[in-house]
């Protein structure tokens, strides 16, 4: 089926890319878009560095940046305003509207940085009244800032490295990066999101626009995991919507951090009601954020859709769900009420099953997006084990996990995307040799598989450190074990494929002394790679930059204004 | 039939073109050679004869000036090693001297180390990597192993030009062994379980490619048993490391049983769990599995290093961590009958019995074995045992344990002198003659003497014959398991006798390595043979060279690094100067007691030979893999034998739709190529079950979809036709009709699925 369009992919690639070595040597690829990623470096290395700028100039720069006043929601809207302009100036040129999509994106992650002196004083907490009746409410903290910041750097990296991929591989691009823009600004709205209804709002904009990514490819296959898909994800959406309804009905109100004293004022008098209307709440979750048993719609839709949006379904869409449930357990309902429902001792066993589980069923696949697909499913156990237990430390673990995840994950798909492109390989046993083609990109793989494992030195076994600390801080030695289960399972469904890549000698010949070639990828598909490596050796060997960040951040988090 | 589609295309045993080695490799070999002995003649000059005093303070104040000298020692085969094999690129002959002269720089940092280890050892901590910080510390222990380390691997790298030019992918095998080696110095320094942990990872992934480096089936599956074990052990590690964090709140190596009594129970949770993780490196029963397969396939100077050296390290692991663990420190008791040893007492009771069952297994399958590199590797696990019963001494009789103590350190060292140099021998003898088998080798003394004579010395060293080095740590560990009877319970008096025995057992088994390969009549095609490259004698020379040093004055070891070793653990310092310092090795009844030895060894060789003993095997169901694994595989094939059933079938009705195969076709073909092959291939076989049954799982979802969908079509089939009949605007008697046509539907539908 997709024969024929991955053959003129392979005729369009040879007539343009040149590999990496030609790409340095005769300058072929000097374009708008190589230009304009190389200045965007500059102004990003230049406004990092100006915390240790010398003398005065850096002081003032920051002053100059943390004076600009506005609204974190101006993010979420300016992503949302690109969409058309983007389709607009694609028609005319795809450079240029890749150029203006990741110019845009770097503009939010300015405005981020801008952002930062105001949230390390306090949250930032807004309300637009009026707007859909009930009015929308943001609320920006550190750990909002946090997961925002690392979905911006995700998605830049998926865009930089999807620019070349998706005119090789993909037709359409049009509505691709319109989907992939749309869904973008619901994540930043999403994660900002501080009340149920625009929490509600932009999870139903985002499967919509996430549909449109997975389905991309327009095949049977695709179309009928984006049916399933949009399926579950409407199943999850109503179920949330009767929550939203049955929790408003009797507190009258939706704003997360007001909720509590509404909650437990009329927790006497409407047990059932409100144990039903926060189940119900919690099952769209489980649907949307893929949690085990409800975990088959996932994946399919990861595995179908182009790797950068693969990469960015998994490392970020499913990540906002679990920011949601923290939020929604934590602040709005409380453990107070939540131990009193009785769901305390369901979390963590069914996070401990989908983490075995989804492990178990990844070492069945034999199509390598369908099995990071599956491994994805087992990462989000990890996450939810952290909520599950009810433990600050616990929360702190979870939220650790969740941007090891994003970065470890994206990279697998990205690197999937790679092969995929220079050779066209979807099966795990053709990949036998592929070291040697593509030592880079197979080696950010094994980078990337070995965190999955948990080798020390990698940011993977840092976040099983600490949820291990966390579980048994809890009294759960059992869950230690089980995570430890989890991670030989893990091994055993990467390592066969790193060892094949890197010591079995490929069918199509090749024969002796292997010889080992640079990849055949241009360069902006290669060092969005080699980033996300090294971002996962940067906090496997200092996880402290990390950890100390999101502990500072659960402390304004877990106390509502 | 299907190996090329289903394992990939493997290399069979084919060797390179051996390339040439440039004359100037020699020379810097020698030199390297050279420094390595001036080095070690510098060390018992200074620190044995009290020589070139100035030397010794200049020494002192330099490594005291210099705190990141552990960093130094450790980045220069992490950092420069990969660079130094990058080099190999544009010269090989650049890459393989350079990594032998990076050993010998860190041997010789490893002897500067002395003066400063000896006045209080030497902390180094670097705060914030890994979330805890690392921390470096080196005592008498960890500098003891660290000597034998880059001593050893000094050694092996003279060797390893010659033999790694008949092999292929020469510049990644140098490089995994240079980053192996810094991450055993790394282990062997670190101050805390955490940062041991840290390089004891990396030693397995990275060593993991030095054992399939011949990228053959048979490496491949000893590769998949090796990587397997090594993060199950590593995970063992890593939870006995969260469980001891929560519970006292430290890594660090300091001896804490006072605050491990309170936790209960567990303490011996945690034990057991380093234990096991570090036993499997070390090859204990029942994990020493992957040994004998692993250690034989690797190319010769890697399986040196590994029965060696690698092993070693899980020794020290488990010696490390329960005499930190398990003690109390020294301000806390006053003597021997202290409550605060019992809980050490029953776990060296344990470790003990586990060290002899370790050393009886061992011996009897080398007894069994006729190739050559698998039955030295059953020696490593029966010579492990030695160590782990020493261990097993050292914890059990407490605050009396120095004798076990220092009977397994000194028989670390020895074990990784004289086994690297048999493995060097086996890999000399391989070259020329391309036979692993040694019943078809035969009277090669007279085309290679010299490699006879080294191999007689390792042979005698290992056997423990006086005034070889095996002597001086046998007879100490021998007095140690006495000890263990005469302070402890009189069952060790079993334990005792089995030891004779096993010791018998490694005399007869060399006898035979011996006599098989270098004695005898020679077979016709060997008489072109040559004898073997110079380089190769020079560090085989070398190694007996130091063999024979250390078994002619056992005193010197023994004084200047294991009873200091000793001393910084609790231990009665009275003891130790009475029973150690004052041993005297030459006495009349050891000396007997080895003739009654080698008079034992030799009765069981001939009658061995006499009624071919050594050509039984044991069935295959009392193989330690059988007992282990085979209910594991039993229960998967039984859970497969129906899935495959049904995708056989599917296959012969060729009902190929998208949903109807319950499993693909490869799949099966997989399977039955993989059952075939037997037991050996478990990790494939559970991962060929897992997919049959995700297989199963994901088409029961692919048919209750199917089944929503066949729903809404036959309801919008029936609503159509019910908005085109008569019977839309007439009265309510064709909604009944319709409605029970739809339930019907439904009810059918229910009862097929």
């Amino acid at each position: 089926m997709n024969n024929s369009r991955h053959l003129s992919g392979e005729i369009h690639k040879d007539k343009t890319h040149g590999g990496f070595r030609e790409w340095l040597w005769k300058k072929k690829e000097v374009n708008v878009f190589n230009l304009n990623l190389l200045i965007l470096s500059l102004i990003f290395v230049f406004v990092v560095s100006a915390q240790w700028m010398p003398g005065s100039s850096g002081s003032l720069l920051l002053g100059v940046l943390s004076q600009l006043s506005f609204l974190p929601v101006m993010m979420v809207l300016l992503t949302f305003t690109a969409v058309p302009f983007s389709v607009s100036i694609g028609s005319r040129s795809e450079d240029a509207r890749d150029t203006f999509l990741v110019n845009v994106i770097f503009t939010v992650l300015l405005m981020l940085l801008a952002l930062y002196g105001q949230i390390a004083a306090g949250p930032v907490q807004f309300h637009i009244p009026n707007f859909l009746f009930f009015g929308l409410n943001f609320r920006m903290d550190r750990l909002t800032f946090l997961l925002v910041m690392a979905a911006t750097l995700i998605w830049l990296i998926a865009m930089v490295f999807g620019h070349q991929y998706i005119q090789a591989e993909e037709e359409r691009r049009n509505r691709f990066y319109s989907a992939m823009m749309i869904t973008y600004g619901c994540v930043l709205g999403g994660m900002m999101a501080y009340d149920l209804f625009t929490m509600f709002i932009f999870f139903e904009i985002m499967y919509l626009s996430c549909y449109f990514m997975v389905s991309h490819s327009q095949t049977s296959d695709a179309m009928n995991a984006g049916n399933r898909y949009i399926y579950m994800g409407l199943v999850g959406g109503l179920s949330m919507f009767l929550g939203i309804c049955l929790i408003f009905s009797s507190t009258g109100t939706l704003l997360i951090s007001d909720m509590r004293i509404g909650l437990e004022a009329a927790w006497a008098d409407q047990t059932v009601l409100l144990t039903l209307a926060i189940v119900s709440f919690l099952v769209g979750f489980v649907i949307k954020a893929a949690i085990f048993p409800l975990h088959f719609w996932l994946p399919n839709a990861h595995a179908s859709a182009p790797s950068p949006a693969s990469a960015v379904l998994s490392g970020m869409v499913i990540k906002v769900y679990i920011f949601s449930i923290m939020k929604f357990l934590y602040v709005a309902v409380g453990l107070d009420l939540f131990i009193a429902m009785g769901l305390v001792g369901f979390f963590a066993p069914l996070a401990v099953v989908g983490m075995i589980m989804g492990s178990v069923f990844a070492i069945g696949q034999t199509e390598l997006k369908k099995m990071l697909a599956y491994s994805t499913v087992a990462q989000v156990g990890y996450m939810l084990l952290g909520i599950g237990l009810m433990t600050p430390l616990g929360l702190a673990a979870s939220l650790f996990h969740v941007v090891t995840h994003a970065l470890m994950k994206s990279a697998l798909f990205l690197s999937a995307g790679a092969i995929l492109y220079q050779t066209g390989i979807k099966k795990t046993k053709d990949m036998n040799g592929l070291g040697h083609q593509m030592p880079v990109t197979m080696g950010v793989f094994t980078v990337g598989a070995l965190a999955m494992i948990g080798i020390p030195g990698f940011n993977g076994f840092m976040s099983k450190w600490y949820l291990g600390t966390a579980a048994l801080e809890a009294g759960h030695p059992v869950f230690v074990l089980m995570l430890l289960l989890s991670s030989f399972l893990n091994a055993m469904y990467y390592l066969p494929i790193i060892i094949a890549a890197f010591l079995k000698e490929s069918d199509s010949g090749g024969s002796g002394e292997a010889r080992m070639t640079l990849d055949r990828i241009p360069a902006t598909m290669l060092i969005p790679l080699v980033l996300l490596a090294g971002g996962c050796i940067l906090l496997g060997v200092f996880p402290q930059l990390l950890m100390d960040f999101i502990q500072r951040g659960l402390f304004t988090f877990l106390l509502p204004v | 039939m299907q190996t090329d589609h289903t394992l990939g295309k493997l290399k069979h045993d084919v060797h390179a073109e051996p390339r040439d080695l440039s004359r100037a490799l020699s020379v810097a070999n020698i030199l390297v050679f050279l420094c390595t002995f001036s080095g070690v003649a510098l060390f018992v000059a200074m620190a044995g004869l009290g020589w070139l005093p100035n030397w010794y303070a200049a020494i002192l104040a330099f490594t005291k000036a210099h705190p990141h000298y552990p960093l130094v020692l450790m980045g220069l085969p992490l950092i420069l090693g990969p660079l130094v094999t990058l080099l190999g690129n544009w010269h090989e002959d650049l890459r393989d001297g350079g990594t032998a002269a990076l050993s010998m720089v860190t041997f010789l940092m490893c002897l500067a180390l002395y003066p400063q280890v000896l006045s209080g050892g030497f902390t180094l901590v670097l705060p914030q990597v890994l979330g805890y910080g690392l921390l470096f510390t080196i005592d008498m222990f960890s500098l003891t192993m660290l000597l034998l380390t880059s001593s050893v691997w000094t050694l092996v790298m003279i060797y390893a030009p010659d033999y790694m030019a008949h092999e292929f992918n020469r510049g990644r095998f140098y490089l995994f062994l240079n980053i192996t080696y810094g991450a055993i110095l790394g282990t062997l320094m670190a101050g805390d379980i955490f940062t041991l942990f840290l390089f004891f990872e990396i030693m397995t992934v990275c060593s993991y490619l030095l054992v399939v480096h011949k990228e053959n089936l048979e490496a491949e599956r000893a590769g998949g048993l090796y990587i397997y074990l090594g993060v199950i052990g590593g995970l063992m590690i890593l939870f006995g490391m969260i469980l001891l964090f929560i519970h006292t709140g430290t890594f660090a190596f300091v001896p804490m049983i006072s605050t491990m009594e309170s936790v209960g129970w567990i303490r011996y949770l945690i034990i057991g769990l380093f234990i096991t993780g570090f036993g499997v490196k070390a090859g204990m029963i029942p994990l020493h599995v992957w040994l004998p397969k692993a250690h034989p396939v690797a190319p010769t100077p890697a399986s040196a290093l590994l029965s060696g050296i690698m092993i070693k390290v899980g020794a020290y692991g488990i010696l490390r961590v329960t005499t930190s663990y398990f003690f109390p420190a020294a301000s806390e008791i006053q003597d021997y009958t202290h409550p605060l040893w019992q809980s050490s007492k029953s776990l060296g009771a344990v470790i003990i019995w586990l060290g002899i069952a370790t050393m009886a297994v061992g011996v009897s399958m080398a007894l069994q074995q006729g190739h050559m590199k698998r039955m030295l590797a059953y020696h490593s696990v029966s010579q492990i045992g030695y160590v782990i019963m020493g261990i097993g001494v050292a914890v059990y009789l407490g605050y009396k344990g120095p004798m076990g103590y220092v009977g397994s350190l000194y028989h670390i060292i020895n074990h990784g002198l004289f086994k690297a140099l048999l493995f060097m021998v086996a890999g000399v003898v391989y070259l020329q003659t391309h036979e692993m088998d040694m019943y078809k080798l035969g009277g090669l003394w007279r085309k290679m003497p010299f490699t006879a004579l080294v191999c007689l010395v390792a042979a005698l060293g290992i056997t423990g014959m006086p005034l070889f080095n095996g002597f001086a740590s046998k007879t100490i560990l021998h007095h140690a398991i006495v000890e263990a009877e005469q302070y402890g319970h009189h069952a060790f008096r079993y334990a005792e006798w089995l030891f004779t025995l096993i010791s018998a057992g490694t005399a007869c088994s060399f006898i035979k390595f011996f006599g098989f390969i270098f004695v005898g009549k020679m077979p016709e095609e060997y008489r072109d043979i040559k004898s073997g490259s110079s380089m190769m004698k020079l560090a085989m020379g070398g190694m007996a060279a130091l063999i024979l040093l250390i078994g002619l004055n056992p005193h010197f070891l023994l004084d200047r690094l294991l009873v200091p070793a000793a001393l910084e653990v609790t231990y009665d310092p009275a003891f130790i100067a009475t029973y150690i310092t004052g041993i005297h090795f030459f006495t009349r009844a050891d000396l007997l007691g080895m003739v009654q030895v080698y008079l034992m060894g030799a009765g069981i060789f001939a009658l061995g030979i006499r009624f071919h003993l050594f050509h039984l095997h044991l069935p295959h169901w009392l193989r330690f893999e059988y007992i282990l694994l085979y209910p594991l595989y039993k229960v998967t094939s039984l859970i497969c034998r129906g899935q495959k059933c049904k995708a056989v079938n599917a296959a012969q009705q060729q009902q190929y739709s998208n949903v109807a195969c319950s499993i693909q076709q490869d799949l099966v073909e997989e399977y039955a190529f993989k059952t075939s092959e037997g037991e050996e291939a478990l990790i494939d076989d559970v991962s060929v079950t897992l997919s049959a049954l995700t297989e199963a799982c994901e088409n029961k979802i692919d048919r209750s979809e199917e089944l929503i969908q066949w729903f809404s079509k036959a309801a919008a089939l029936v609503i159509n036709k019910f908005e085109k009949s008569d019977l839309g605007s007439g009265d309510g008697d064709g909604v009944i009709v319709y409605a029970i046509l739809i339930m019907s539907i439904l009810a059918f539908m229910t009862v097929y699925h």
